[in-house]
């Protein structure tokens, strides 16, 4: 039986402050699978994201990728298989060009000449934005930020895919847009977001983290039909689950 | 300076003409030969100097920078030219030479050699950028083996820039709102850097750490590949040369363009 694609084993973390983000959070994910990470502001979320890609230490418990521990002595290995793509694209679009941008994390790989240019310009048509592949980053729209974004990380072939707050500042056509190229994705994905409509509709399942620890853990459907739990976290039954007759289209 | 005006001058190093296609090494290396025969002369020298526009000129006119994106840029780098040589007319006040009568002192002429050195300096410099790139710049400097953590605190520093004037447009933006337009008073403007000071430090970690996660040790590669041709040879024999040429010969005398002071 192959490793999970993602193992958290009671997982702790505090920040600085004192503040604990993640508190004895144990679950993992099967190669391929699709988890939404849900949860208020403040729940963990990002810290788990940040965690599982050795951006932060875990105080207490572990953290594998594709059976590899995130530990310091193998923070190369698990970066080349795990992409992280952060909530704000400003932040994961820093070169000069979009060529040059999606060839960082290839380069680092150690990917060179010919190779190097059809991943670059083949990831670049994927996410729908040959032609931009010498504009400056900054000068994307927002949509396409977010799926240069998505391009920088899906070029180094990445088995496990993270995103945090993916459909953030999207207007509904960029919005739309993404959703249809998550779930053409065939990597394993965890989605942290609290766009519920689009975990929803992406997710096999769904995670809820609440302070820190896991509070559910199952079915996205029926969790997310559970109004008592969602209120109770800060969430909110999301509108297609409220039972209702205006046409949806 | 504005984030699209900050923007503009990187964009325009991606153009193509053939300034831009000379190899980033030959462009560094006759940039630093013009720099260091600029600031070689002595502290008087003002009419030699002359002839040395022709340089950051030339390769704006072939490399079509327009002449705004360098003015501009010149315009914010003049404070800190000027405050160099501000109190040289105050403490070299023996006259040099009269014009009309009038006594012109060494101060004054050592404060405008300062200002035409410092200004074709940066010229060469923004002209090097606009031409070149920052990234082909490293990459050219760590092809001449200059020290790796030289080349990338050079790199980030640069990109602290565009993230500096992102986040103060951002602030300033929110201040105009609701500043009533009043002056912004200077306890208002210190607490407003601590503030700008903090986030920038943020948003660098943030894009450290993007960094980071897509494999970054330290070293920053880039996907083009430097090659040396005879025209890069040609390019730098020829400003060498005519760097050398203007410094050890009275050239601007012989054009009779100026008097050597």
């Amino acid at each position: 039986m192959s490793a999970p694609a993602l193992e958290v084993v009671c997982a702790a973390y505090a920040y600085a402050d004192g503040t604990r983000a993640l508190s004895d959070v144990s679950f993992s994910v099967e190669a391929g699978g699709v988890v939404g990470l849900v949860g208020p502001s403040g729940a963990g979320k990002s810290t788990l994201l940040l965690a599982a890609v050795g951006l932060l230490s875990v105080r207490e418990g572990s953290i594998s990728v594709m059976g590899l521990q995130v530990t310091k002595k193998n923070l190369k290995q698990v970066r080349d298989r795990v992409g992280l793509i952060f909530q704000n694209p400003d932040d994961q679009l820093f070169m000069p060009t979009l060529y040059d941008d999606v060839a960082f994390g290839l380069l680092n790989q150690g990917v060179n000449g010919a190779e190097l240019d059809l991943r670059v310009k083949k990831a670049i048509a994927e996410r729908g934005l040959s032609g931009k592949e010498h504009k400056f980053p900054g000068h994307l729209s927002g949509g396409q930020k977010r799926l240069a974004s998505l391009a920088t990380v899906l070029a180094m072939e990445p088995e496990v895919l993270l995103l945090d707050e993916p459909s953030s500042n999207l207007d509904p056509r960029a919005r739309r847009k993404l959703i249809r190229q998550l779930a053409a994705l065939d990597n394993t994905r965890i989605i942290a977001s609290h766009d519920l409509e689009m975990v929803l509709e992406l997710c096999s399942r769904i995670i809820v983290l609440d302070q820190g620890r896991i509070v559910a853990d199952g079915n996205p459907r029926q969790i997310l039909s559970d109004a008592a739990l969602m209120e109770a976290h800060g969430l909110e039954k999301p509108h297609s689950l409220i039972p209702h007759e205006h046409y949806h289209g | 300076m504005s984030l699209q005006d900050a923007y503009r001058l990187d964009r325009h190093a991606y153009l193509d003409s053939m300034v831009h296609r000379l190899d980033p090494r030959a462009k560094v290396l006759a940039t630093l030969a013009f720099i260091l025969t600029v600031v070689s002369f002595n502290k008087y020298a003002l009419a030699p100097l002359t002839p040395f526009v022709l340089f950051p000129l030339c390769l704006a006119v072939l490399g079509f920078v327009p002449a705004g994106l360098i003015l501009r840029r010149l315009l914010i780098a003049s404070p800190f030219i000027i405050f160099i040589g501000m109190f040289n007319p105050l403490l070299d006040r023996a006259a040099l030479f009269t014009v009309h009568g009038v006594a012109v002192s060494g101060g004054w002429v050592s404060f405008m050699s300062i200002l035409a050195r410092g200004f074709l300096c940066v010229a060469a410099a923004i002209v090097l950028i606009a031409t070149t790139s920052m990234p082909r710049i490293t990459e050219a400097l760590g092809a001449m083996r200059v020290p790796r953590p030289l080349i990338v605190q050079l790199m980030l520093l640069y990109r602290y820039l565009f993230v500096l004037i992102s986040e103060a447009s951002r602030l300033n933006q929110a201040r105009e709102l609701r500043s009533a337009r009043k002056r912004t008073r200077l306890a208002t403007a210190s607490r407003m850097l601590s503030t700008l000071l903090l986030r920038t430090v943020d948003r660098s970690e943030a894009i450290y750490r993007a960094m980071q996660v897509r494999g970054f040790d330290g070293r920053l590669r880039t996907p083009r590949k430097m090659s040396w041709r005879s025209e890069d040879t040609f390019f730098l024999a020829l400003v060498v040369a005519g760097c050398a040429a203007l410094r050890l010969l009275p050239v601007t005398q012989w054009l009779g363009a100026g008097v050597a002071l």
